[in-house]
């Protein structure tokens, strides 16, 4: 884990440019691939320890809610990341209140689709719910936990993640830290004791 | 049922999916929507029950009623064996498609800045920061494709034709001499327009390289949109 950017560009980045095609962080290597783009990563080890999808609705279902949920993080991200101009905390209030707004019926619209099944592909855990977990998570920590609590099913199926063997020693070690969510110079959920304001 | 494909009557994120349709030979109804209420005011409301999420684009079949253009084309994809074959196809592909999603997510960001007074400005920033990096972008992809004829290093998947078109977004919405620097890169999206089935679409009424956005655009919201820089 890298803590000073030093570290990865004026080290590693080096030796990384030849086994890389597209150096970046994250990156994956061991015995078989040597990859960048975390949703890459995570699909090849999906697929090689079975945590992928067996059938075909549950693939449509991993790709559709893949895709709705990865528009939350992009417009984090976005607001998390305003381009250098005067009123960037304007903007940056502007986006994360219009963001809180409408959070309620995009909720809404994810436990709907969960329904009564416990994972979001259906019946079999899936490397799409790691994403889906941090994602929803993110969103209780960027914003009040009471968002995300209003809507008990997603609250269990956060919990339900948590407590997978292996996962739920790993969140409760010191190599887990919940917050920052972003690095330093985002405009929220930049420090370890960030807290929301709606 | 004949299938159906809905979206906004432009170019936006539909597409690579009409693209991989047409290649197929599928018969499709491709229902473009021009009035925001013919879809606001009434087919939303109207699909609500059928669609998850609704939203544009959408294809309902009858194996599927989805939304999402990604899961819209890979599930195509799978159905019409365009999709990898080994794992490092699929890694390929997989990586590959980030990347250039980066750039259409930067494109997007750069056409819809937030609706504050100083837009423009920050348009003017996110498009010279994005144009800088553009060559270096170009360079790693074409370095990527290699002698490869198609992304995945085999045969032609689904991935190709959404490479195909965010790199041609490139080519209408900034001078097209940043692609045309990489004469791969300009061999493979003539490789993806030779295509029987998608060389007909890209020359008939069906196909409009602009607009690529809607009118609100800041830029490639009108037909006859020329680029600056």
């Amino acid at each position: 884990m890298y803590t000073d950017p030093s570290e990865y560009y004026d080290k590693d980045l080096r030796n990384l440019s030849e086994l890389l095609d597209f150096p970046n962080l994250p990156y994956y290597i061991d015995d078989e691939v040597k990859i960048t783009q975390s949703k890459a990563i995570l699909r090849h080890l999906g697929r090689k320890h079975n945590l992928d999808g067996s059938n075909e609705q549950e693939l449509v279902r991993m790709d559709v809610i893949y895709e709705q949920v990865i528009e939350f993080f992009v417009a984090l991200l976005s607001m998390a990341y305003l381009p250098d101009v005067e009123n960037r905390k304007e903007i940056h209030e502007k986006l994360r209140k219009q963001f809180h707004a409408a959070l309620p019926s995009k909720l809404l619209a994810i436990t709907k689709f969960l329904g009564n099944d416990e994972w979001m592909g259906g019946k079999k855990l899936t490397y799409i719910d790691f994403i889906i977990y941090d994602v929803l998570d993110a969103i209780r920590r960027l914003f009040h936990p009471e968002n995300l609590n209003a809507f008990p099913t997603l609250v269990a199926y956060v919990t339900r993640v948590e407590e997978l063997k292996g996962v739920k020693e790993y969140l409760a070690s010191d190599a887990f830290q919940p917050m920052p969510i972003f690095g330093p110079f985002a405009l929220f959920g930049n420090t370890k004791d960030y807290t929301p304001s709606e | 049922m004949k299938p159906i494909l809905g979206y906004w009557a432009v170019r936006g994120r539909a597409n690579p999916i009409r693209m991989l349709l047409h290649y197929v030979g599928a018969d499709f109804e491709d229902k473009g929507y021009t009035e925001p209420n013919e879809w606001f005011g009434k087919d939303k409301i109207d699909l609500a029950a059928t669609l998850d999420f609704p939203n544009l684009p959408y294809y309902i079949d009858d194996e599927v009623k989805m939304t999402q253009s990604r899961a819209i084309l890979h599930h195509l994809g799978r159905k019409y064996k365009l999709d990898g074959s080994s794992e490092d196809e699929l890694v390929r592909m997989s990586v590959i498609y980030e990347q250039v999603i980066e750039l259409f997510v930067a494109m997007g960001q750069m056409a819809y800045p937030p609706a504050v007074e100083n837009r423009l400005e920050i348009h003017e920033k996110a498009r010279k920061e994005y144009l800088d990096s553009l060559p270096g972008k170009l360079a790693a992809i074409a370095k990527f494709l290699g002698t490869d004829d198609w992304m995945g290093g085999k045969g032609l998947t689904y991935v190709d034709f959404i490479i195909y078109d965010i790199l041609d977004f490139n080519r209408h919405l900034f001078n097209p001499k940043h692609i045309n620097a990489f004469p791969t890169l300009v061999e493979y999206l003539t490789r993806v327009e030779a295509l029987k089935g998608v060389k007909e679409y890209l020359a008939s009424d069906a196909f409009h390289p602009l607009p690529i956005y809607g009118p609100v655009a800041l830029i490639g919201n009108t037909k006859d949109y020329k680029p600056i820089d």
